[in-house]
């Protein structure tokens, strides 16, 4: 298994002081749009996802010179993202926050340009499919986190199971257990909103 | 990336919802917030130690003799703080003995419904003997050793009192 990070990884290792920034400035071009998606869609608004981004980076920063390469310098990314990001999420859990909504409106309606962009089929199936990708969006916001996180992983970030597994430092057996488990409580949570709103 | 059909059991246009979720940019502010926190990691230059050193104890010490000099400091300074103060032990110590001599003082009228009180003078003559007795005079008591005091049924004059 070649990582290919590593050579940007051992350039940071062994890089000091201004030298480490322009390395680090690297690392963070690369990897700051996966972190933020990750944290995006396991926190489920902006604010939160920026927090979890951000400890997730600096973690980053600090952490980096004791990377091993035990795993892909990717998969060691994505594991501190989902668990800063899942960390946040349960912390807002205990002390909800105002002024959430309103970034879930803005991501709402980020999604619905983008689908009546890319939608060809005319403006009311662009309509119904951004409303149907907002569902899910929300869906991933509250279904259980650790679902969410590899949900996000396989699916919003093409992950293979064999990746997973070494983000979440399982086998595969258990990746694949615990994906059908975040199937299931993905397609659960649907099928109670769609219930709830058709009655 | 091998997927496997048996787990891949979700519908198509969930998966397609899930997959349209990516390709999110991060806005510029995560950078600057970023950059921001990382400011406050800058690690500190040998010269700071030395400045410290020069400033604390007059010249620049060898790590060992700084360390126990450190050391000691912080030991002086994180003592376990006691709930009471020497005062107060001492205040405390003081209204126990005043109590012991209350309760076996001669206006303790109690010792009147003793049967026998020759035995019982002699007895506690015996144990006087093994009571370190510190008579304190009623004003020198704090106000909470003279409510401990008159508690053990001690006749103190109370403040203010004629």
């Amino acid at each position: 298994m070649t990582d290919p990070d590593l050579e940007l990884v051992q350039a940071c290792q062994t890089a000091e002081a201004e030298e480490f920034e322009r390395a680090f400035a690297r690392v963070f071009a690369l990897y700051q749009d996966r972190v933020y998606s990750i944290c995006l869609r396991v926190c489920g608004n902006q604010e939160d996802a920026l927090d979890a981004a951000q400890e997730t980076l600096i973690t980053l920063s600090r952490r980096i010179s004791d990377f091993q390469g035990r795993s892909r310098f990717s998969s060691w990314v994505y594991r501190i993202a989902v668990n800063a990001a899942i960390d946040i999420r349960r912390r807002r859990m205990d002390a909800p926050r105002a002024g959430v909504t309103t970034r879930l409106g803005e991501d709402a309606e980020w999604l619905a340009e983008t689908a009546v962009e890319q939608d060809s089929n005319g403006p009311l199936a662009a309509v119904e499919r951004a409303e149907e990708h907002e569902q899910v969006r929300r869906a991933l916001a509250n279904i259980n986190p650790r679902f969410s996180s590899l949900l996000t992983l396989r699916y919003v970030e093409g992950l293979s199971y064999d990746e997973i597994s070494e983000v979440l430092e399982c086998n595969l057996g258990t990746v694949k257990s615990r994906l059908n488990r975040a199937h299931a409580a993905l397609r659960a949570y649907l099928e109670r909103r769609h219930d709830s709103g058709a009655a | 990336m091998n997927p496997d059909p048996q787990h891949d059991a979700l519908p198509e246009e969930l998966k397609d919802a899930l997959q349209s979720l990516g390709g999110v940019q991060a806005p510029r502010e995560l950078a600057d917030r970023v950059a921001l926190a990382r400011l406050g990691q800058v690690q500190a230059p040998a010269e700071l130690r030395h400045r410290v050193e020069l400033a604390a104890f007059g010249k620049v010490q060898a790590p060992a003799v700084l360390q126990e000099r450190v050391a000691a400091e912080v030991k002086k300074l994180t003592r376990p703080i006691l709930p009471f103060g020497v005062t107060w032990r001492r205040t405390a110590a003081a209204a126990i003995l005043v109590g012991i001599g209350v309760m076996f003082g001669p206006w303790s009228g109690s010792t009147e419904s003793v049967p026998n009180r020759e035995a019982y003078l002699m007895e506690r003559d015996a144990l006087l003997e093994n009571v370190f007795v510190i008579e304190v005079p009623a004003d020198e008591l704090s106000e909470a050793s003279r409510s401990l005091a008159a508690g053990f049924g001690a006749p103190l004059p109370m403040e203010g009192a004629e």
